[in-house]
């Protein structure tokens, strides 16, 4: 599966990457949701996003609600976020986020969750 | 002066049973939404933007449509005006709780319009009779969790095709076995060494669904369950890991009963767009009436 993950912080990317990549999966790579964009029309192939919440340029939020402007993709989207509010779950679920993951998680986790959003179960 | 006020001033009623019945009264306020739904002022997808909207900026849902200009003044007018004609007027409520019998209602009534005409500066016209009964604002979209009485919980009206159809696609095979699937993983975690806090937001998450799924077919016993859990699961969001493995631990079941239960009614509503059937059986009756008191049970402020 081609993951795209949009994240301003390399770490987070290498991270997330490596599990991945661990369980034999594709990690690609965009630091803000504007850079997403470009990257998804150049990916046709691209499974499942992970996006992150807070980034400059065009944030998760924006990113989402771009998505439901314009449709750009279908794609599930999972939110990365560190923030563990109601208000920011129903938030991302209003704008068609397909799944929340709060940071930091383990790879258990992500691929649990992976599971749940892509119904391989 | 409200009628409720002359009742009182008169001591013809108790304030404990103004109360009551202003109580019955609010609680027979139909949901704004509903009623915009029924009269098809607005597609159901609007509407679950609309819901969403108002639970994520915590603004009331008649401000967001005025203010955004979703109905225009005529429609809102309308839903307005139907709102006000489906509730009852609080001397409906007082005769409901045999607080006053039908006639001494009708000749408290008769003292109190004169009473009000001959101290009211303006003229009581015919209309504001019914005006006047109205204790409360009818634009209020809560619906009261309150003891049960399974009658208050049976929908009996068939849904409208479109309606049903976006129900069920909202709460799908797919997110039911995602449901069952979270709860194996909810009790992997307890059992083990589980990130329950990732878990317990995927579930939140999927109980806001399913209340926007069960409010479009207006299944009062399901939103029920549904709000009870969602009110629940709000006042965790504080708990560590270790707490919230605890509160699973105790819970869990109860989940998947609910999960189960909610799938019953779903099933019931796709065989036949209804649940009203469901209400018949005895058996289906227990079940649900002891897993709600059940949840109705568990403490709220758990954090």
């Amino acid at each position: 599966m081609k993951v795209l993950i949009v994240d301003d912080s390399k770490a987070i990317y290498m991270m997330v990457s490596q599990m991945l990549t661990e369980a034999n999966h594709d990690a690609i790579w965009a630091e803000d949701g504007s850079k997403a964009i470009e990257v998804i029309g150049a990916n046709p192939d691209i499974e499942l996003i992970l996006l992150d919440w807070n980034m400059p340029v065009m944030n998760g939020p924006e990113f989402l609600q771009k998505n439901l402007d314009d449709n750009f993709t279908s794609v599930p989207i999972m939110m990365m976020t560190t923030e563990n509010k109601p208000a920011y779950i129903k938030e991302a679920l209003s704008l068609g986020a397909s799944e929340y993951i709060m940071k930091p998680f383990t790879s258990d986790i992500l691929f649990n969750k992976i599971d749940l959003v892509c119904g391989g179960f | 002066m409200y009628f409720g006020d002359y009742l009182l001033k008169e001591k013809l009623i108790t304030e404990d049973q103004l109360i009551e019945a202003v109580s019955l009264q609010h609680e027979s306020i139909p949901s704004f939404i509903k009623i915009i739904q029924k009269n098809n002022l607005i597609k159901p997808s609007d509407i679950v933007e609309l819901i969403f909207k108002s639970h994520n900026t915590k603004r009331d849902l008649i401000n967001i449509i005025k203010d955004e200009k979703i109905l225009d003044d005529k429609d809102l007018e309308l839903a307005k005006k139907v709102q006000a004609e489906q509730t009852k007027s609080l001397g409906e409520c007082l005769v409901e709780l045999s607080i006053l019998d039908l006639k001494s209602l009708e000749n408290h009534l008769s003292n109190y319009i004169v009473l009000k005409n001959e101290y009211s500066e303006e003229n009581l016209d015919t209309a504001s009779e019914n005006d006047s009964l109205e204790e409360t604002e009818t634009t209020d979209e809560s619906d009261s969790i309150g003891n049960i009485d399974l009658e208050e919980f049976v929908s009996s009206e068939e849904k409208k095709g479109e309606v049903v159809e976006s129900f069920l696609k909202t709460f799908d095979d797919k997110l039911f076995a995602k449901l069952n699937k979270l709860s194996g993983l909810l009790k992997d975690a307890i059992e083990g060494d589980g990130d329950i806090t990732n878990l317990f937001s995927t579930l939140y998450r999927d109980i806001c669904i399913l209340k926007t799924a069960f409010t479009l077919v207006e299944s009062k016993s399901s939103e029920k369950i549904v709000e009870c859990w969602e009110t629940l699961l709000e006042n965790m969001f504080n708990m560590n890991n270790e707490q919230l493995k605890e509160w699973f631990g105790s819970n869990i079941e109860l989940i998947n009963d609910s999960i189960n239960i909610l799938w019953e009614i779903r099933s019931n509503i796709s065989n036949e767009s209804s649940e009203q059937s469901l209400w018949l059986n005895e058996d289906w009756k227990e079940k649900f009436s002891n897993n709600y008191k059940a949840i109705n049970n568990i403490p709220k402020n758990n954090a």
